[in-house]
């Protein structure tokens, strides 16, 4: 073991000592459960919030703690915000995040991730709704499972950049009675798609929606506001594309083409482990037909019912 | 000299296409034709003149072609410089190749996470003035 994996293994068990087990809840990621463990109530309750609660019992546990982090002390492993990143033998993965001072770290031999954050007041807003993302990512490493950056709504996978359309047309097909299990990450394995966050987030102007908070220049909902939240076996995917048309049409596309709406995306937000989620992302495009969705001023909505009635 | 592919890249073939995504540099490619070849005997190391030669002999402007493309793995830095042993990979059929570049995601992956993104988090970028 390098100086540098020991010193992340030194990190991981400093930082998990330092938590005393005064607040514990399970939740869900994918078809897996994992267990939140704190001490720091605020903490806690932000980074919990949005995550779905699950009563089986636990594959991991993330420890989350609040107080003086150690700086970045580990060699630089490459350019730019990679440079925060560090692999070590063993599969121990650990980024730092030196501005708002946050560690995220994951050992998948004790199953343990860590969330070390010096002050709540220091974690950004995104945080509260999509919390502990890298942690979860890495943790499903060795598994078949993997977030996608992509929307689900009636066993259709939406994949794209950010832009392209997923948020909308899941809100409107959510509203029309479609389930959905996801508007930007969900976790994908096995033919299927799992809800990860209670999070939808919409842009200003582009559907009138009642309730949500304030989220930058756009206004973030509880997924579970909109309608039925469920794991979806994945029938399709489709790459959104805005059109101006009044009706929304699909047209086949290659698979490579869905790959490439897909996979790079989900890789450049979720560092570290790419290799295994893009491999896992090219089994999914291949297992299913895959389309374009030029989509009208319907976003989607008929279309993706039909499709969803082909696959019931 | 010859070549190999960076490690660092993740490669997917699809019925003739084959799609490049070089993380570090948020580049991603799509490879066809005579490409998805070079690509492929990029496996494990290669010479250089064994890469020209992988078609057989070629007209002035195919040869021209097959050197754009390798001249673009090195400077994407989709290979990386070996000093071998080196294998000859069996001779193919030529096909015009074709490389797509896509770099709509390469501004997002070279911005600082901290100071370059909104509250929503990366990929979400801060707006800013124009310098004056």
């Amino acid at each position: 073991m390098s100086s540098n994996d020991q010193l992340l293994r030194e990190l991981l068990d400093e930082g998990c000592s330092h938590v005393r087990a005064s607040r514990v809840a399970d939740y869900g990621v994918g078809p897996d459960n994992f267990t939140v463990v704190a001490s720091d109530s605020r903490a806690f309750e932000f980074l919990t919030e949005r995550l779905f609660p699950a009563s089986a019992a636990s594959g991991f546990v993330v420890y989350l703690c609040v107080g003086t982090v150690p700086e970045w002390a580990l060699e630089h492993s490459g350019p730019s915000h990679l440079e925060r990143l560090h692999t070590a033998e063993e599969g121990l993965i650990g980024q730092y995040d030196g501005d708002h001072k946050h560690w995220s770290i994951w050992d998948p031999v004790t199953r343990r991730g860590l969330f070390w954050v010096e002050s709540m007041d220091l974690l950004p807003e995104w945080h509260r709704a999509a919390p502990l993302r890298s942690i979860l990512q890495w943790a499903l490493t060795d598994t078949p499972y993997t977030l996608a950056h992509a929307g689900g709504v009636g066993g259709t996978l939406l994949v794209g950049k950010g832009g392209s359309g997923k948020s909308t047309t899941v809100f409107a097909c959510a509203r029309a009675g479609m389930p959905t299990c996801g508007d930007d990450l969900v976790v994908v394995g096995n033919g299927n798609a799992y809800p990860l966050y209670d999070s939808a987030k919409l842009r200003f102007g582009s559907l009138e929606v009642a309730g949500g908070v304030d989220f930058g220049d756009k206004r973030l909902y509880r997924l579970s506001d909109l309608g039925t939240v469920a794991a979806m076996p994945i029938h399709s995917i489709a790459v959104p594309m805005v059109g101006s048309e009044s009706t929304s049409t699909l047209s086949p596309c290659r698979a490579s083409e869905a790959l490439r709406a897909l996979a790079p995306s989900t890789v450049f937000l979720l560092r570290g482990r790419e290799r295994a989620c893009v491999e896992k992302l090219a089994v999914l495009v291949r297992s299913v037909p895959t389309y374009r969705l030029h989509l009208g001023a319907d976003h989607g909505v008929s279309v993706l019912k039909e499709l969803a009635c082909r696959y019931p | 000299m010859g070549w190999v592919a960076n490690p660092a890249v993740t490669a997917d073939k699809f019925e003739g296409e084959i799609v490049l995504i070089h993380v570090q540099s948020g580049l991603y490619f799509s490879l066809r034709g005579a490409a998805v070849s070079l690509w492929e005997a990029l496996a494990t190391p290669v010479e250089q003149s064994a890469l020209l030669a992988l078609f057989g002999t070629l007209s002035e402007n195919a040869l021209k072609r097959v050197e754009e493309v390798l001249a673009l793995f090195e400077a994407k830095g989709l290979v990386l410089e070996s000093s071998g042993p080196f294998s000859v990979p069996a001779g193919v059929s030529f096909e015009l190749p074709v490389v797509e570049s896509y770099d709509d995601l390469a501004d997002l992956i070279t911005l600082d996470p901290i100071h370059d993104v909104s509250a929503e988090g990366w990929p979400n970028v801060v707006e800013r003035s124009a310098p004056t």
